[in-house]
């Protein structure tokens, strides 16, 4: 990599843009008002990230989420639904901190690949399920690998989609008894979080991505899952 | 404020506006210790850069911003070239064209489309290195290599004169 980097480099360029580009300079107020954003924000409240979940709470909450999701659905809920979800919901704090943490390590992908003949038995022998892998490069959604992750306790699968210029985790690992749950839309921390269960599974998509996009995106996936095209 | 130079420059160099570009930093930097309390850090720079990348996307799609991005402002990048003439003090030739030049270097790197504008400012004014650039785009190395080497191509192109040396020797590579 290294004698490429030096075979691409152009040194008569590099000068000239250095001698005349502009470095644009922060004006010096911006890096006090960040510090004192932050400083408020700090006191205010702290995520709870890094945290370790009690499992006991974590299923209180799933059961209750459960619920909350098979009410709604009989809603026929055709507007984006933004729920504001108290602090204490440790599961989105968990799975918005592994999204980040997965942008942060650049360790996206373990398996990297586009092909979900590919993705699919990667997991067979690390998972104790099989998690539901779909191609939606032709929406607009490519698939580009996978991996394993620990979210809940639990091993899962965590799928990565690039839609563009952003990423996708897609957390996957089995719902227990109970209904389907339609797909709901969360907020945390500046990322968009999508909620649904589908034959077996339950699914949480986390991005930067807006929420109205996002659920677009969940209800591709869901509507594979219900009828498994290939 | 951890890393703020480079965060800004490189908002401001996409942006094309400091307000825009304070506005979406400040929000980035925001967005990025709630998560961490310690950003400082070599390690800590490419996620960071690359929050704020994405945020200057967001903003961009927001305002329409991306459509108009290939083409050269003749209007605005003469206007500043006048300005820039009656500013001058002390020899006014040389300052003339020494600060021309750098105006029509700024305005070539502005014509670039903002993928291909992000990895000149981050390796040329910001010196990363391809794997740092690549984790802040998002994107392969190996596409931070094909993306630099057709930014070069534009910038060549667009500053033919400027570089006096190396370029002919430089042709085959810009090619293959």
């Amino acid at each position: 990599m290294r004698t490429h980097e030096d075979l691409q480099e152009d040194p008569a360029l590099t000068a000239l843009i250095k001698s005349h580009a502009t470095r644009y300079a922060a004006p010096p107020e911006l890096a006090d008002r960040i510090g004192r954003q932050i400083d408020i924000s700090s006191t205010r409240s702290r995520p709870a990230h890094g945290q370790r979940v009690l499992a006991s709470r974590l299923r209180r909450w799933m059961q209750a989420a459960t619920l909350f999701g098979a009410g709604a659905a009989t809603a026929a809920v055709v507007a984006i639904s933004v729920l504001a979800v108290p602090n204490q919901n440790p599961l989105i704090d968990e799975l918005a901190a592994s999204h980040v943490r997965s942008l942060m390590a650049s360790h996206l992908d373990d398996v990297a690949s586009s092909d979900q003949h590919t993705v699919r038995p990667w997991f067979a022998g690390k998972l104790d399920f099989s998690p539901p892998v779909y191609d939606l490069a032709a929406e607009g959604f490519p698939l580009t690998g996978g991996r394993l992750d620990y979210v809940a306790g639990r091993p899962v699968a965590a799928l990565v989609y690039k839609p563009g210029l952003h990423v996708i985790n897609l957390f996957v690992w089995p719902a227990g008894e109970g209904k389907p749950v339609d797909p709901r839309v969360f907020e945390r921390q500046g990322f968009s979080l999508v909620h649904w269960t589908q034959a077996g599974m339950q699914a949480w998509a986390v991005s930067d991505m807006n929420a109205a996009e996002l659920k677009s995106f969940a209800i591709l996936v869901r509507e594979r899952m219900i009828v498994p095209s290939t | 404020m951890p890393h703020l130079s480079a965060a800004y420059n490189l908002a401001r160099w996409l942006l094309r506006d400091e307000q825009s570009a304070e506005d979406v930093v400040q929000e980035a930097y925001l967005r990025a210790f709630r998560f961490f309390n310690d950003l400082r850090g070599s390690s800590a720079r490419p996620w960071l850069l690359g929050i704020v990348r994405n945020a200057c996307y967001d903003w961009m799609r927001q305002h329409r911003h991306t459509d108009e991005q290939f083409e050269f402002d003749e209007m605005r990048d003469s206007e500043e070239a006048a300005t820039l003439a009656q500013s001058g003090s002390g020899d006014p030739a040389s300052i003339f064209e020494r600060r021309a030049q750098g105006a029509r270097v700024n305005a070539a790197i502005q014509a670039l489309s903002p993928p291909f504008r992000e990895v000149i400012v981050l390796r040329e004014i910001e010196e990363m290195s391809y794997e740092e650039i690549a984790r802040v785009a998002g994107i392969p190395v190996g596409t931070v290599m094909s993306r630099l080497s057709r930014a070069r191509a534009s910038l060549r192109q667009l500053l033919a004169g400027e570089v006096v040396t190396a370029n002919d020797s430089r042709k085959h590579d810009a090619n293959a």
